[in-house]
């Protein structure tokens, strides 16, 4: 006797249409998110979700997609939006990166802006 | 191919990962990859399970974050430090009394931030997690996608800014008006969260 269980073509076809709107009414970061998971280890996976924001995570409750404990499993539902969705492309990785170098330059320009700053206003003293 | 902008170092990882979430960024995943691998490189040898160890930095990463995310002016160059000392500390009260919750280290971090019921608390008071949960599995339930999308972007500035964001703040982020706004969380409040008991 076979251990699966029998194909249900009305549970599956239900499921895939909770799976659609589910990644339709998603917000752009929540599916960024997904995205760069897809290939994460399951270990980084759930440090990833633990530590984004509360709404991130409740955006993904409320549409089935992660489970409410502290753990942050994705639900089975959750793990067929992982397989269905793309992962995140190289020029957004690119983008991603870019951008946070760029982050990072302005805020060296900040500090060096402020000590040159502390510097004149020291000399002026 | 390796990326030659990624952190290598627990300290470029927690320097960048600071950077992102101070400018507003939802997560970092390459900081958080080296954090989670160079924090639990350092608690290699310290005969604690497998299990305890990615508990304890999973711990000690998400407080972190939860500290900068939260608002704590933790300085990007020194908060390699800060996350160190923390899982060193962390692993010390593991010792101590295992299975105990690891306390909050404010002389760390500072004072301790929202968690999440206390957003959610923010948004009613006499709601919990649990409730907003339940409230917008609800109002996904009834395609209330607007409701559910204003809650959403509310919490998010909560979380950000440590109190209650104005309606226009949240209506400009999603492009609509502070009224329609004001309806959205109105109509939370009242059909999705549970209602206090009247005063007797």
């Amino acid at each position: 006797m076979s251990n699966s269980a029998p194909h249900n073509p009305s549970k599956s076809s239900s499921l895939r249409s909770q799976l659609q709107a589910g990644l339709e009414r998603l917000g752009p970061d929540t599916v960024q998110l997904l995205q760069s998971l897809k290939e994460a280890s399951p270990e980084l996976r759930r440090l990833a979700l633990q530590t984004s924001p509360f709404a991130t995570r409740a955006e993904l409750i409320a549409h089935g997609l992660l489970t409410r404990d502290e753990s942050c499993e994705m639900t089975s539902l959750g793990n067929a939006a992982l397989e269905v969705l793309q992962p995140l492309a190289p020029d957004a990785r690119r983008e991603l990166a870019a951008e946070a170098q760029r982050v990072l330059d302005e805020a060296n320009r900040e500090a060096t802006a402020g000590e040159t700053e502390s510097e004149s206003v020291a000399e002026a003293v | 191919m390796t990326d030659p902008s990624a952190p290598t170092t627990l300290d470029e990882a927690a320097a960048e990962l600071v950077h992102a979430l101070q400018d507003g960024q939802q997560f970092a995943l390459a900081s958080l990859a080296v954090l989670q691998r160079e924090l639990t490189r350092r608690l290699a040898g310290q005969d604690l399970g497998a299990d305890t160890v990615e508990e304890l930095v999973d711990q000690v990463v998400v407080r972190f974050v939860q500290a900068v995310r939260r608002g704590r002016p933790i300085r990007p160059d020194g908060s390699g430090a800060y996350i160190a000392r923390s899982l060193r500390n962390a692993a010390v009260d593991y010792h101590r009394a295992p299975n105990q919750v690891l306390p909050f280290e404010e002389e760390i971090y500072g004072a301790m931030p929202l968690d999440d019921d206390q957003l959610a608390r923010l948004l009613a008071k006499h709601a919990a997690r649990a409730d907003v949960l339940d409230g917008l599995e609800a109002a996904v339930a009834d395609q209330r996608y607007t409701v559910v999308k204003v809650v959403l972007q509310w919490l998010r500035l909560a979380e950000r800014f440590g109190e209650e964001p104005s309606s226009r703040q949240v209506g400009l982020d999603l492009d609509l008006s502070h009224t329609a706004v004001n309806d959205a969380l109105s109509e939370f409040r009242e059909r999705y969260l549970p209602n206090p008991a009247p005063d007797p």
